[in-house]
Parts: C-alpha cells; sequence; structure tokens
C-alpha cells in the first residue's frame, strides 16, 4: 500500500553557505520511527541527468514512509556558491548537514544513497552520522581520479573534435597541480577541487559502524572481471553486509535523452525494506 | 560483438528505431547529430564500464568514431591486449 506524500522545498544552512533542499514527506508516519533518506548527487553535467531518477525513486521511497532529503551541495543547483568555489570538504560538511536534520526530524535509522560520485561521498556521511545504517550505491565510481579523468576527457573530446589546440588529461591535470582552475564544459574546477577528487576513494577499511550496502551497477559483458570484486571481499572483512548485484536499465546518468532504469528503483526501495528487517 | 556496440551506441544516443539501420559502415562521429564530444565520452564511458577496458587520450579521435566498424575493431583490439 503506498501511502501519500508531500514535496517541501527547504532551505538548510550549509557549511558555506544557504542550501536549496527538497523533502519528501509521507502523510501519516509508520509505527515505530519514521526511516530517513538522503540523496547524493553524482558529478556536474550528471547531476542534471540524474535528477529524474532521483525523484522516481524518493517518490517510491516516500510511498513506502520513509523521509527522503535531497540537496545541491554548496555550489551546485540552486545552492549559494559558484562551482568555482566548491570543495568537497564543503560538499561532505552540507550532506553531514542534511543526514543530521533528517535525525533531528525523527529519523534513527537513516540510508544515504549516493550515484557514481556521490557513492564516494556518501562514505563521510556514514563515518560523521551513527544513524546511517544502509548505504546504496548505484553505478558507483570506484575512485575519484576515475571521475576527474572521465571529466576532463570531455574537454579533451571538445578539443579533438571540435577543433582548436588538441589538449591531453595529463596537460589538464599538470594544469589544476599548478594552481591553475580548469573548465570543462561550462564548470570551472579549482585546483582544490581537483586535488580532493584525485584522493577520494572506496574506504575499505571502512571507518563507519558497518550496516549493509548495496551496490548496483548495469550488467558486464561476460568476459569483463566486475570491478567491484576487489573492494567487496575488503569491505566484507570489515563487517559491512554487502549485496552486489548487476540490473538492466539505461546508464542515466550519461545518456543524451533523459534516461531511466525502474528495474534499479524497485529493486532499491524493496532491498532497503527487506534490510530493515532483517537488521 | 557489432551488435553488442551497436546497442550501446544506440542506448547512449537515445536512437530508438534508428538503432536498427547502423551497419559495419555506417558513419557515427559527423552523421549522428545526438554524437557530440560529450556524448562521444558517455558513449566510451559505456564501454569502459561494460567491456572492463580502459580509452587512452589519443583513442579519443575522430577515427576511433568515424563508423560503426571502426568503434568495434577498436573494442575488439582493446579487449584482446
Amino acid at each position: 500500500m503506498l501511502l501519500g506524500y508531500e514535496m517541501i522545498p527547504r532551505k538548510l544552512a550549509g557549511s558555506r553557505g544557504e542550501l536549496a533542499a527538497i523533502e519528501w514527506r509521507a502523510h501519516r508516519t509508520l509505527s515505530g520511527a519514521t526511516p530517513g533518506v538522503l540523496l547524493i548527487q553524482p558529478f556536474a553535467e550528471e547531476a542534471n541527468k540524474c535528477r529524474r531518477m532521483l525523484a522516481s525513486q524518493a517518490r517510491a521511497f516516500a510511498g513506502v514512509g520513509m523521509r527522503v532529503l535531497l540537496i545541491d551541495p554548496f555550489g551546485t543547483g540552486d545552492s549559494d556558491g559558484d562551482f568555482a568555489d566548491a570543495t568537497w570538504a564543503a560538499w561532505t560538511d552540507d550532506y553531514v548537514t542534511a543526514a543530521r536534520d533528517l535525525v533531528a526530524s525523527g529519523c534513527s535509522e537513516l540510508l544515504v544513497l549516493g550515484v557514481r560520485i556521490g557513492a564516494l561521498l556518501s562514505q563521510a556521511v556514514a563515518r560523521a552520522v551513527p544513524q546511517v545504517s544502509q548505504l546504496v550505491w548505484w553505478a558507483p565510481t570506484v575512485s575519484g581520479s576515475n571521475a576527474l579523468t572521465q571529466f576532463l576527457r570531455l574537454r579533451v573530446a571538445q578539443s579533438a573534435f571540435d577543433g582548436g589546440a588538441k589538449v591531453s588529461t595529463s596537460d589538464l591535470r599538470r594544469e589544476l597541480q599548478s594552481g591553475r582552475s580548469v573548465e570543462v564544459v561550462g564548470y570551472e574546477i579549482s585546483p582544490a577541487l581537483g586535488a580532493e577528487l584525485d584522493r577520494a576513494a572506496i574506504d575499505t577499511q571502512v571507518s563507519w559502524r558497518g550496516g549493509q550496502l548495496l551496490w548496483v551497477d548495469l550488467p558486464l559483458h561476460s568476459t569483463s572481471v566486475d570491478p567491484a570484486l576487489r573492494f567487496i571481499e575488503p569491505l566484507r572483512a570489515a563487517g559491512v553486509q554487502v549485496d552486489r548485484v548487476n540490473l538492466p536499465g539505461e546508464a542515466f546518468w550519461g545518456t543524451v535523452e533523459i534516461g531511466s532504469a525502474p528495474h534499479w528503483i524497485t529493486h532499491t526501495t524493496a532491498w532497503s525494506r527487506r534490510a530493515r528487517v532483517a537488521a | 560483438m557489432i551488435e553488442e556496440v551497436r546497442n550501446l551506441v544506440a542506448e547512449t544516443l537515445g536512437l530508438g528505431a534508428r538503432m536498427q539501420s547502423l551497419t559495419r559502415d555506417s558513419a557515427l562521429l559527423g552523421a549522428i547529430p545526438e554524437l557530440d564530444s560529450m556524448a562521444v565520452i558517455s558513449l566510451v564511458n559505456a564501454i569502459e564500464a561494460r567491456y572492463g577496458v580502459v580509452f587512452d587520450d589519443d583513442e579519443l579521435s575522430a577515427d576511433s568514431f568515424a563508423t560503426l566498424g571502426a568503434l568495434t575493431d577498436l573494442v575488439e583490439r582493446k579487449l584482446a591486449s
């Protein structure tokens, strides 16, 4: 039975400025404390492309009585600040703030869902907020360095195909390392953000309370080694219950038209319920 | 392999029914309006994720994306190495 809910625009006080946020709140609360969900958006242009999937997932969670919060961290979306001034540290602080807001509103258990680079950011929230008991990673970028390379390649491709001086990802990284900002498809990456991104990685020491992790990717080719494998064993050894699935869908963070992966939503919603009951 | 790469191209670019008409010799870059430089990177990311390969900067070239055949050959070469 799906519960009715409302979508409420909100403002939160973030680390460096005001944050624009949306909350999905069920009309009736379930017995016991309301479980909360924090959604963590991916990087730059991917965030725009993922908006619809995240909103669909938010509605699905709200429909089963969860309170869902989506924020634009500093320098992104409708929040204060310019992208050029954004830092990874400000973003993690903002997401921790958002998680604590959910706790303050009565959520004693939190699920944090991170898409792409959002998965890496979710770890900081899990470390800082003990109520986080479930993580969901949608198509996680397993290293910030990979994410930065993929992002810099947007400019490399532009230089290769649209004429003008050819530039390489190494050239652009050198620019960042020598203290200069780099512009990529209209986004200005500061040296600070570049350096922090390059360092971001999956923490297999798991300095968070250790709970449940759902790791979702698209299907792989039969000859491909699953890139998640080298992380899953250490994560399990550190006490995280990892459920790894490959589900069909569109690569909605990168398709030219807004894409969707409805199976990801039904699976994630069902998993969160099963995992909460089992915990 | 050409079927799979064709499907990846079609899914990434949202080609729909137009996918059916793509053959080895079909021109990609310059012929498909949806395939701008940003879409090329989306396609590269999708290929890397699906096949577990990594593209070098040099492979982000007009030659690699000239035709469906050229792209498929590149993916096959990377899988074989």
